[in-house]
């Protein structure tokens, strides 16, 4: 193919996956160029693949076999012609050596130019050069002296608390934070294997500790023609485990005038380094409106809509035009903050278990159509949430005049939203909104660990109830309509006096029953001495997992999916529960192998501390296996001899996999 | 479809006074039901209870699906019959549906009498058999039963060989029984689960052979305890008499529902099973009620009853203006096509060969008939008789007698005479036979029959040239008609199996559209083949 100007984008190749791969998608739509999806084995059936005008298998399923692997990316995107790659976030966009390939082929690098994204890819770098240009760094110390002692004395000397820091880390990996000079020993050897296991890379870093902080950042952009602007900033101190969840701009906290001194410091930054595309400057800010540099995120950042909704820019427009050598069309006084915008990310995890990735397949998933509203994801109906990849699958993006109603109508669109399948934290990112401190603007990175006690999806039992014959009826009818056979005889008819029906449900492991009795389209349901009264007034536009019902007078819209003998019924004015049906009739149970073994869930087995033969204890640590991010430790439940192992390290298994077996 | 169009006054005194009596006879069909419904002494009951066991209606609860309807069948046979183990028998027995198929269940009350056989339970049992084999139905039997009523033996033997013949004649056809072995089944009994197809029991409970423990120690003086004799274990692993061996009485029951599943029968579910198309009718049931004369000496219109049981009230009549004594016509019932014939007076000459008629059209175009019956009889007299009342009345009765369509009769109140062979009676073979609880079922009515036993023996003294004490003879009439009346009323009928039960008026929906969707299952096949027809 002959390129009639190199730097011209036609087809864009994007090597990542997901929500953010449609995100891209969609602007290239806008623009008219073409696109190229590039797809591991596990993504084979997922929806970014389908949008996709082409997409290219490359294997795989770990990311270590598809999308971390440039000679793949490369090969698709010459296969397909594809004359520009934009990396998404994570995987291979802050990876300079991939971008300098790129780069090498001939094809347009959608992001930074490489040297700046090694130069800001280490964080000793990145400080140095900061303080080289008066941007306010975190006190600490990145010296390549990487011995204990020197580590500990530098320690000593910036004082507690502080924070230990793979220098190669992101995400929360191998940090620690010490709060006193007992812990500090501990801390650097563990925080050192953590960060070699990590990053294959255990220099470590130490930077003073703020309690009380936040953590804010500034979009910044810059082009090949030496323009260097700033979309303001994102309030990102809503976190979990150094993770966030809600972002937000503009910030509740700083002042104008620290955001102008931030904005500033922000574009210093970017050209410090000849900053030619998307990019974060990430802030502590202290509670005092003191700032410190904290790092620069070399791609474009999982927040971004709300720059977007605020800014009206659409941010991947930009990056594609100033990677086609354009100039940024506008100036930094042009730009200005409008109105409010929350983002909120949810996640397949489970809030009221340590926050533990889950897995499983969307069964229904249904946006909100209040006014305003934004989502961007991955997932249809159907999509498989697997655990290979990051466990977002959804930012669901709220816009308002002010934060107060951006705040409103995030609440509402979350309890409208259908997502059913698996646990998530949609009712925890919905009690976050409506904490009175967070509604204020009060609070830090620490906000969730020391502010906010969430205690699981808290309903009232009126909710419960109403959710409950919401079920009830939604199956009975579901049943009627299936009956193949004397379909108009009334349903549980009887010549010899009429019984109630009766069916069996747990919630939460509680289990309880309901009777109910029929006439009509009218059901009587009772159940914990309470009876209500249930009509169904579905109309014959409603999809077969919807059902309008009056249920003792009020009328509600409720959606109901079902995984098995599990529901999750919906309703958007009172919330999602999951019930469990218990059938009359329990199938045979396989039998237990007596003393073995099985994975809890599906994952790599990353140790094995046993072999055949080998006599154990009670509490014994027989395997580790590392199953979406989280170490699983299987310990021996009683004592024993190991009569055989039936994987090995760096084995993947299913869930329920037998792994070893204890001699009887 | 035409639609019928109702006359009937909801606030006339005689609407309000049938009501309430209507209510009344209902009032006593459920009293009759409920005591059909005893399961046993308590202690039984406990004992059962205590041993994990399941009652025989639990079981059948159990095995249905959920929200499916039940029509029991019989449940009053016995009623009023001395000596028998009471109202119902010791077996329960209906229609139901199982895992998405129509089945017949029986269910033995192994804790009242030891679920033993007495005439009313084999006579309902016998009754049950007709019903599997007519209407291709699978049997399910949950078996718990100390066979034969000892006492009983000598009324008991002979006919009750055919419980097991018509096992093995319905197996013939490709009809299945499916026993499940709850509890004892011995001697007789054993030959339940012996002649099914599939057998399913129970470990640890079912206990199955010809002779127990005692009389085998009598017999051979061998020493074997139950287990090894008959036990479910044994039975699956060794003798092969039990195909399934269930866990519990739960487990028992799942492996039923699934064999049924698993069984390649009512597959093809009829094209008429489209409820998208029926419509409700335009009157409220209900008023049965209040239109059905308490009193079967009062006449009402049929047309209001087809208004109220058939869809969308619309009935297709057919000679409307001729033999008007005699309703013909057709209409749907949940859907399925039924051609209707009803009452509406006494049969005479025109009515009868209209009746003959309609039902040779019934056989050509293969459409089932619901006879509604409120009949008194024939017309009597010079004018009839001389008219050919009788040979008229041959060619109905000819025309039902050969007619091979599925027929169906519900008494809605007076069933006399030769008017209640016309009418498809229970000795016309219909496929089901139903009454509501006012019917009367005689050769004649009690009056009737009483004025004539006592003119009878008035012209019987005279000719003789004895004197005819008037007085006594109007208390031996009076004494006469009451018992004639308690042997014609429904109870009594039902009790003697006349009928296959008696219905709420306001059920008669459920009841034939039930009925109507398992004879839908099969075709209907009609014949034109009759017997001579007198001219």
């Amino acid at each position: 193919m002959i390129m009639s100007n190199k730097n011209k984008i036609t087809k864009l190749l994007v090597a990542n996956r997901g929500e953010i791969a449609i995100r891209i998608f969609k602007t290239c739509r806008q623009m008219g160029i073409g696109t190229v999806a590039v797809y591991s084995d596990a993504d084979e059936n997922a929806l970014f693949v389908r949008l996709a005008d082409e997409a290219v298998r490359i294997g795989g399923k770990q990311p270590s076999e598809s999308y971390l692997v440039a000679d793949k990316i490369i090969e698709a995107a010459k296969r397909t012609g594809a004359d520009a790659i934009h990396p998404g976030y994570g995987f291979l966009s802050e990876k300079a050596a991939f971008a300098k390939r790129v780069i090498e082929e001939g094809i347009i690098w959608v992001g930074p130019h490489p040297k700046a994204i090694e130069l800001m890819g280490s964080k000793i770098n990145a400080k140095e050069i900061m303080q080289s240009y008066n941007v306010p760094t975190i006190p600490g110390y990145q010296g390549d002296d990487q011995r204990i002692d020197t580590i500990k004395a530098k320690a000593i000397e910036i004082g507690f608390p502080l924070l230990l820091k793979a220098s190669a880390g992101g995400g929360g990996k191998g940090m620690r934070i010490v709060r006193k000079e007992s812990e500090l020993d501990l801390a650097i050897t563990s925080a050192k294997s953590e960060a070699l296991n990590g990053f294959g890379d255990d220099t470590l870093l130490i930077e003073k500790y703020f309690d009380n902080s936040r953590h804010i950042e500034f979009q910044i952009f810059g082009d090949k023609h030496g323009n260097a602007i700033h979309l303001f900033e994102r309030e990102c101190s809503i976190q979990r485990r150094y993770q966030k969840i809600i972002e937000e701009s503009p910030s509740p906290f700083i002042s104008d005038e620290t955001r102008k001194k931030m904005g500033d410091a922000a574009v210093a930054a970017c050209k410090a380094i000849n900053y030619d595309n998307a990019g974060t400057v990430e802030f502590i800010v202290a509670p005092d409106q003191t700032f410190y540099f904290l790092e620069v995120n070399t791609r474009l950042q999982v927040e971004h809509p709300v720059t977007e909704e605020v800014t009206g820019l659409d941010l991947v427009r930009l990056q594609i035009e100033v990677a086609a050598e354009k100039e940024i069309p506008f100036l930094q006084d042009s730009i200005t903050q409008n109105g409010h915008a929350i983002e909120v990310r949810i996640y397949a995890e489970d809030p009221a278990n340590n926050f533990m990735p889950v897995s499983g397949k969307v069964l229904d998933w249904k946006e909100s159509d209040v006014i305003g509203m934004r989502y961007d994801s991955g997932i249809e109906n159907g999509s498989e949430i697997s655990t290979f990849y990051d466990p977002m699958i959804a930012k669901v993006i709220a816009k308002g005049k002010n934060r107060e109603e951006a705040i409103t109508k995030m609440s509402k669109a979350l309890k409208e939203t259908v997502l059913t399948g698996f646990t998530t934290n949609k009712d925890f990112l919905y009690g976050i909104l409506q904490n009175k401190d967070f509604q204020k603007g009060n609070f830090d990175t620490h906000f969730l660990e020391n502010s906010f006690n969430y205690q699981g999806e808290k309903y009232t039992q009126d909710t419960l109830d109403v959710l409950t014959v919401a079920l009830q009826h939604f199956r009975f009818k579901q049943r009627k309509e299936n009956r193949t056979i004397a379909k108009a005889v009334e349903a549980g008819w009887r010549n010899n006096f009429y019984q109630p029906q009766e069916e069996k449900y747990a919630y939460l492991g509680y289990e309880f029953s309901t009777r109910y009795t029929i006439k009509g389209d009218e059901l009587n349901i009772s159940f914990a001495d309470k009876t209500f009264t249930s009509i169904d007034k579905t109309d014959k536009s409603s999809d077969s997992k919807s059902i309008i019902l009056e249920i003792n007078g009020v009328r509600r819209n409720f959606h109901v999916s079902q995984n098995e003998n599990q529901y999750f019924i919906h309703c958007s004015a009172l919330g999602q529960i999951v019930l469990t049906h218990i059938h009359k009739f329990q199938n045979p149970t396989e039998e237990i192998i007596k003393g073995g073994y099985a994975a809890p869930m599906p994952g790599e087995v990353t140790s094995v501390f046993v072999k055949n033969g080998d006599q154990v204890k009670a509490g014994d640590k027989l395997l580790v296996m590392i199953s979406m991010k989280m170490e699983n430790t299987i310990e021996a439940h009683e004592d024993g001899i190991v009569e055989e192992l039936y994987i090995s390290e760096k084995q993947f298994v299913e869930a329920n996999t037998l792994l070893l077996k204890m001699k009887e | 479809m035409a639609v019928l169009l109702s006359k009937v006054n909801t606030n006339s005194t005689a609407y309000k006074e049938n009501y309430v009596k209507m209510l009344s006879k209902i009032e006593e069909l459920q009293k009759h039901i409920k005591t059909s419904q005893f399961q046993g002494e308590e202690k039984h009951i406990n004992k059962a209870k205590g041993l994990g066991k399941f009652l025989a209606r639990e079981r059948i609860e159990l095995l249905l699906d959920q929200d499916a309807p039940f029509l029991e069948l019989l449940p009053l046979a016995g009623l009023g019959i001395k000596g028998g183990f009471g109202t119902g028998g010791t077996m329960v027995a209906g229609i139901g549906i199982v895992s998405g198929k129509m089945c017949l269940i029986t269910a033995n009350v192994g804790t009242n009498k030891g679920g033993a056989i007495d005439i009313a339970t084999l006579k309902k049992a016998l009754r049950i058999n007709e019903i599997a084999l007519e209407n291709n139905l699978p049997s399910i039997n949950l078996v718990e039963s100390a066979g034969a009523n000892l006492p009983d033996q000598a009324q008991v033997f002979n006919l009750g060989g055919n419980n097991f013949k018509e096992i093995t004649r319905r197996s013939k056809k490709g009809i299945p029984t499916i026993s499940i072995v709850f509890g004892n089944s011995t001697a007789g009994g054993a030959y339940i689960p012996g002649m099914s197809d599939y057998t399913i029991f129970i470990k640890d409970r079912a206990k199955v052979f010809l002779a127990g423990p005692p009389l085998v120690k009598m017999a051979t003086n061998e020493i074997v305890d139950d287990e090894t004799l008959g036990g479910a274990e044994m039975h699956s692993k060794i003798s092969g008499v039990s195909d399934y061996l269930a866990q519990d009485e739960k487990d028992g029951i799942r492996i039923a529902r699934e064999l049924l599943q698993n069984l390649n029968i009512q597959v093809e579910v009829s094209q008429h099973t489209s409820d998208a198309t029926f419509i409700a009718p335009k009157y409220p049931i209900d008023e049965l009620l209040g239109i059905i004369s308490a009193d079967t000496k009062i006449p009402f219109d049929c047309r209001e009853v087809i208004a109220r049981i058939v869809d969308g009230s619309e009935f297709h009549e057919f000679k409307k203006e001729y033999g008007s004594t005699l309703i013909c016509g057709y209409a749907k019932i949940h859907g399925y096509p039924i051609a209707i014939i009803g009452n509406n007076g006494v049969l005479f000459n025109d009515s009868a060969n209209k009746g003959a008629h309609f039902i040779q059209l019934c056989n050509m175009n293969k459409t089932p008939i619901l006879f509604l019956q409120n009949i008194t009889g024939f017309m009597v007299g010079k004018e009839y008789e001389q008219n050919g009342m009788i040979k008229d009345g041959a060619k109905m009765i000819n025309a039902v007698s050969n007619s091979e369509v599925p027929m169906f009769t519900l008494i809605m109140g007076a069933s006399y005479g030769a008017g209640n062979y016309a009418m498809c009676g229970r000795a016309y073979n219909p496929r089901f036979l139903f009454t509501y609880p006012n019917s009367m079922i005689a050769v004649m009515g009690s009056e009737q029959l009483a004025g004539v036993m006592q003119m009878v023996s008035r012209d019987s003294a005279t000719k003789s040239g004895q004197t005819f004490d008037e007085e006594q003879a109007e208390q031996m009439k009076e004494f006469m008609k009451i018992e004639i009346e308690k042997q014609s009323n429904a109870f009594f009928a039902s009790g003697q199996l006349w009928d296959d039960g008696i219905i709420d008026p306001r059920d008669t929906r459920n009841v034939f559209g039930l009925v109507l969707a398992l004879t839908y299952l099969n075709d209907i096949k009609g014949t034109n083949a009759w017997g001579v027809y007198r001219m």
